[in-house]
């Protein structure tokens, strides 16, 4: 697996958000709106053997799926294809491993919690986590509830765990979220939350207008996401951790 | 379900799609929880806005969904297909894996979610342990 460069990216500090498909789809959806408000430049992609065979299409251009934007110091990985359980762990390695020799001030994990009451729920909660304690300090400065206990599953978890043994600051945002259905709503609160930790200029009003939109269209990549999840064994974050029971 | 696309058509591959653009049929994300006592399906029927665009029929076995897109979708270029396309409905029937007493089933429809509570034919009864 090997990440291209299109032209030397090298960002003073970057904040590298990441946009890979979870539950609700949600970090998917928050960095693709991020990327189309911001204008961000595709910079660089992602491309592996063991990825499907497929390109997409964009304006007439075959493009690889999993690509690169940035705009100043802030760098967006995002994915338009589901991934397959066998292919997070090379792809999250190689992401923290990046994320060091650009010298990441900080690598943002945005996802989703899947909640069986969503339905119910207006407003989903954001949760936050962070593998260094200074930004946990930050987490609990700046209102965001702590991710206190529980199980993660999925390319979040490697990249944690990665950035863990490479020691790169990972913050993790998780807003409670529809578990397999699209959910703008949760990309939006977790947008919000962003916002809090890296100042970027993006509105949330275009994204919830488009919101029924974006769930009818991502129908498709919604039901192969939610295949490869239960493949890598999500619902055991529906299971209590043993330790300090 | 989306009606599948004839064999003929040399696109056998295309059985497992959500869309069957020839009737302008989507089939909707869903998912089905099983508990004790009941069988719950959850629908995500974006752009269907009223309670009364939505057609649900129980069987003891089955559940059929048929629910009405307010404003018809239109692609110019659907995806590689790159035709026009246009869907104006969703539809899906659900095999149960119990039998559902249909007479004290429950829908509910919110934030674009439609949720059944099926209650089990099966009788429970509860008793003392002595």
């Amino acid at each position: 697996m090997s990440l291209y460069e299109n032209e030397k990216i090298n960002p003073r500090d970057p904040v590298i958000l990441c946009g890979l498909p979870d539950v609700g789809l949600v970090g998917i959806i928050a960095v693709s709106h991020i990327i189309k408000e911001m204008g961000m430049a595709e910079v660089g992609y992602i491309d592996s053997d063991i990825f499907p065979p497929v390109v997409v299409f964009h304006h007439g251009e075959p493009k690889y799926p999993l690509r690169i934007f940035q705009k100043g110091n802030l760098i967006a990985l995002f994915t338009e294809t589901a991934l397959s359980p066998e292919s997070i762990s090379p792809l999250s390695k190689l992401i923290v491993k990046w994320a060091k020799e650009k010298g990441a001030s900080l690598l943002v994990s945005l996802g989703g919690i899947g909640v069986p009451n969503r339905i119910d729920i207006d407003s989903p909660k954001v949760y936050g986590a962070a593998t260094s304690l200074p930004i946990r300090e930050t987490i609990n400065k700046l209102g965001v509830p702590l991710m206190e206990e529980g199980f993660l599953v999925g390319p979040y978890a490697l990249i944690s765990k990665q950035s863990k043994a490479e020691y790169v600051p990972n913050l993790l945002l998780l807003a409670e979220s529809f578990p397999q259905y699209p959910d703008p709503g949760a990309a939006a609160n977790v947008i919000s939350e962003l916002k809090k930790f890296t100042p970027i200029d993006v509105g949330i009003k275009s994204l919830t207008e488009r919101s029924e939109e974006i769930r009818l269209n991502a129908r498709e990549l919604m039901r192969k996401t939610t295949e490869n999840m239960q493949k890598m064994g999500k619902s055991q974050e529906y299971e209590l951790p043993m330790m300090y029971l | 379900m989306p009606r599948k696309l004839p064999s003929t058509s040399g696109s056998e591959w295309l059985n497992g799609a959500m869309w069957d653009h020839l009737e302008g049929c989507l089939e909707p994300l869903s998912e089905i929880q099983e508990t004790e006592l009941e069988i719950i399906i959850r629908v995500d029927i974006p752009c269907v806005k009223r309670k009364e665009d939505i057609s649900v029929k129980l069987t003891e076995d089955t559940a059929t969904i048929e629910a009405k897109i307010e404003n018809v979708i239109q692609y110019e270029r659907w995806g590689t297909f790159q035709r026009q396309a246009r869907f104006f409905r969703y539809s899906k029937t659900f095999a149960l894996p119990s039998k559902i007493d249909p007479e004290f089933s429950k829908a509910r429809f919110k934030n674009n979610v439609l949720e059944l509570r099926l209650p089990k034919k099966e009788r429970h009864f509860t008793i003392t342990v002595e």
